[in-house]
């Protein structure tokens, strides 16, 4: 099966495939959390959140019932990766400079891919920072920091 | 209305045209990045742009796209796109013969063809569509809400358990921010970025784009670089064209039908046609349809394009994606404060005829495009999977920061980006999280309003015809794909029954 097929939405390997259904249900926890609380002052504003958080919750169970024999592990190279992007996220949003965040993000990636080509990944980050700096901050105006 | 004097022919509109079908023709012939991870990736380009030229180039890249990954398919048994799966039929079979070169150009002529139909029928049927929509209120709008709501299951192939769960996630995240009746703040945690709420534009690059990156870099399966033999160079003649025009016409037809409802996807559409295909062809064509039959693979070609016109019928008529790269046009629609639905064809007639007029010059740019870079795209494939991954995530990161210049908006797509890889590990589909998150605005809206006209009654749904035809046609939706199911488990159990009983 193709990658594209798969992120249309056709099924993926098993691998780690509960771990989504898991992190949908937890993602959603604190927000219904906020919402219960909510839900005294603003009945209104709480109702139709509270119902497709349960929606989320009941649909997760059903789900982690039908895979229940699903493997709940995720490989090494997957969380380095995975925990890169997340931290490349956090970082920029707290004023972190992006050029140095995405040079991080591109060796983490250059790891994880197991090239250690030293003139590619100099070249790919020095494209990454021509096109932030250079096209989206001057030519197009773009306040990136 | 005077066709040959709008912005349609202006050079900005042509060059985002051409700019935009070569894209598409590259975004889908390239491994793994899918026709709606094109559209995305391309949008914060067209931030700067002026409305016209930036739909035209998106709808140019959604065109272009389609015969992208038909040519994957044909030539390595790889769809680029899950439209394009039933293309490694008959097109990899035609490509192991040595005629690749007639099945590419046949699929090109296919695909023109496929493509003038969608929009000859877009130009008819969304007219009529909006101007029937206008006379919507708020229980309408609810109730149409509902019926994309019942398409969720069906916009994946996962369970519908799961497509489901990843509707009610779109619809969650997306009440994430001020409450639009009473303007308080919900679910935002505290954090003052929070009340924005959570944007369409960088949630979509991050289920798109990143996951689609973090997939190509960390899948095995699809590493290194996978070379060509020298196809032989036989061309698409005329009398090949007249031998397969009825499947064509059969293809289109089906993509057309298919295409326009909510949820029906050019997936679908390209199967129904081959099978259709195949029914309407005499006993020896019909015989080579697995092994390089030429219109087992036009049909699907053809069916597959028609559906772009098609799917803009619900999304420019009435405002709702019939797929995920539809959602992602429309999230480009409201980036240019343009809001689908019958109103944007009162308001902005000049626009809607020129967008109809740009996509019949988008389907030109790819037949032109297609005929000149074939060569060209074939090598396309031996890219290295793991540098194009580094690509998108450089680029999708950039245009996260690009769409509204905030550190925030990068963290969202990012965070979502981490999500949808660990939802399609899970086998979760992606295009209802992005249903959910344009529609659960609309039905929360529409339905406490009408609660408000109609003083906390539930029977406001019921009294009015259209409301009411429009819930009961959602449950016929919802229930009659198990029914059928259920029809068709008890049929082949008392055909088994009665095998058992003569043997």
């Amino acid at each position: 099966m193709s990658n594209a097929a798969q992120s249309e939405g056709q099924v993926a390997p098993r691998r780690g495939s509960s771990i989504g259904i898991a992190a949908a249900l937890i993602l959603a926890l604190p927000f219904i959390v906020s919402l219960l609380q909510l839900w005294p002052s603003q009945r209104a504003a709480a109702m139709m959140p509270l119902a497709f958080g349960a929606g989320i919750v009941i649909c997760g169970i059903m789900a982690l019932v039908q895979e229940r024999g699903a493997v709940m592990t995720a490989g090494g190279r997957q969380l380095v990766l995975l925990a890169a992007v997340a931290l490349c996220g956090a970082s920029i949003w707290m004023r972190v400079p992006y050029g140095i965040t995405i040079a991080f993000l591109i060796g983490c990636c250059f790891l994880v891919i197991g090239k250690r080509s030293w003139p590619m990944m100099i070249g790919v980050v020095a494209v990454s920072e021509l096109l932030a700096y250079g096209v989206f901050k001057w030519l197009l105006g773009i306040p990136i920091h | 209305m005077d066709f040959l004097h709008g912005d349609a022919f202006s050079l900005q509109n042509l060059l985002s045209l051409a700019v935009g079908s070569l894209c598409g023709i590259v975004g889908g012939a390239m491994p793994g990045l899918s026709t709606a991870g094109t559209l995305a990736i391309l949008l914060p380009f067209t931030l700067n742009m002026a409305p016209l030229p930036a739909i035209a180039l998106l709808v140019a890249a959604y065109t272009g796209a389609q015969y992208g990954g038909s040519i994957t398919a044909t030539l390595f048994n790889t769809p680029g796109a899950p439209e394009s799966a039933v293309m490694t039929i008959d097109g990899f079979a035609l490509s192991s013969a040595g005629l690749a070169r007639k099945g590419l150009l046949g699929a090109l002529w296919s695909g023109l063809i496929g493509g003038l139909i969608g929009v000859a029928f877009l130009v008819f049927l969304a007219p009529w569509l909006a101007h029937e929509a206008l006379s919507f209120g708020p229980p309408e709008f609810a109730m149409l809400a509902v019926l994309g709501l019942t398409v969720m299951a069906s916009l994946g192939r996962g369970t519908a358990t799961k497509g489901f769960l990843a509707g009610f996630f779109g619809m969650f995240i997306a009440m994430i921010g001020l409450d639009p009746v009473s303007g308080s703040p919900r679910m935002t945690l505290g954090l003052g970025d929070m009340i924005g709420g959570v944007p369409l534009i960088p949630a979509l690059i991050g289920l798109f784009a990143i996951s689609e990156a973090l997939r190509l870099l960390l899948d095995e399966a699809h590493k290194g670089a996978v070379s060509l033999t020298e196809q032989q160079r036989v061309g698409f003649s005329l009398s090949d064209f007249f031998a397969t025009a009825r499947y064509i016409i059969v293809g289109s037809l089906v993509g057309v039908f298919i295409g326009i409802k909510p949820g029906g996807g050019a997936t679908i559409a390209s199967w129904l046609a081959y099978s259709a295909a195949r029914g309407v062809a005499p006993a020896s064509e019909r015989a080579k349809f697995g092994s390089g039959s030429l219109a087992g693979l036009l049909a699907p070609e053809a069916a597959d394009k028609a559906t772009v016109g098609a799917a803009l019928i619900p999304l420019l008529s009435l405002g709702i994606p019939a797929s995920a790269s539809g959602a992602v046009l429309l999230g480009a629609f409201e980036l240019h404060d343009l809001i689908p639905g019958p109103l944007l064809f009162t308001n902005q007639p000049d626009l809607i005829r020129d967008l109809f007029l740009a996509l019949v010059i988008a389907n030109v740019f790819v037949f032109v495009w297609g005929r000149g870079v074939i060569e060209a795209l074939i090598r396309v494939r031996s890219f290295d999977t793991g540098i194009l991954g580094i690509g998108i995530l450089v680029m999708a990161t950039l245009g996260a920061y690009a769409f509204g210049g905030s550190p925030w908006d990068v963290l969202i797509a990012c965070a979502l980006g981490v999500i949808g890889y660990f939802f399609q590990a899970a086998g979760i589909p992606l295009a209802p999280v992005v249903l959910g998150m344009v529609i659960g605005p609309l039905f929360e809206i529409n339905f406490r309003r009408s609660l408000l006209l109609s003083g906390d009654s539930l029977l406001i749904f019921f009294n009015r015809p259209v409301a009411c035809g429009l819930l009961i046609l959602s449950v016929v939706l919802f229930v009659l794909p198990s029914l059928l199911r259920w029809w068709r488990g008890r049929s082949s159990g008392g055909m088994e029954r009665i095998a058992r009983g003569q043997g």
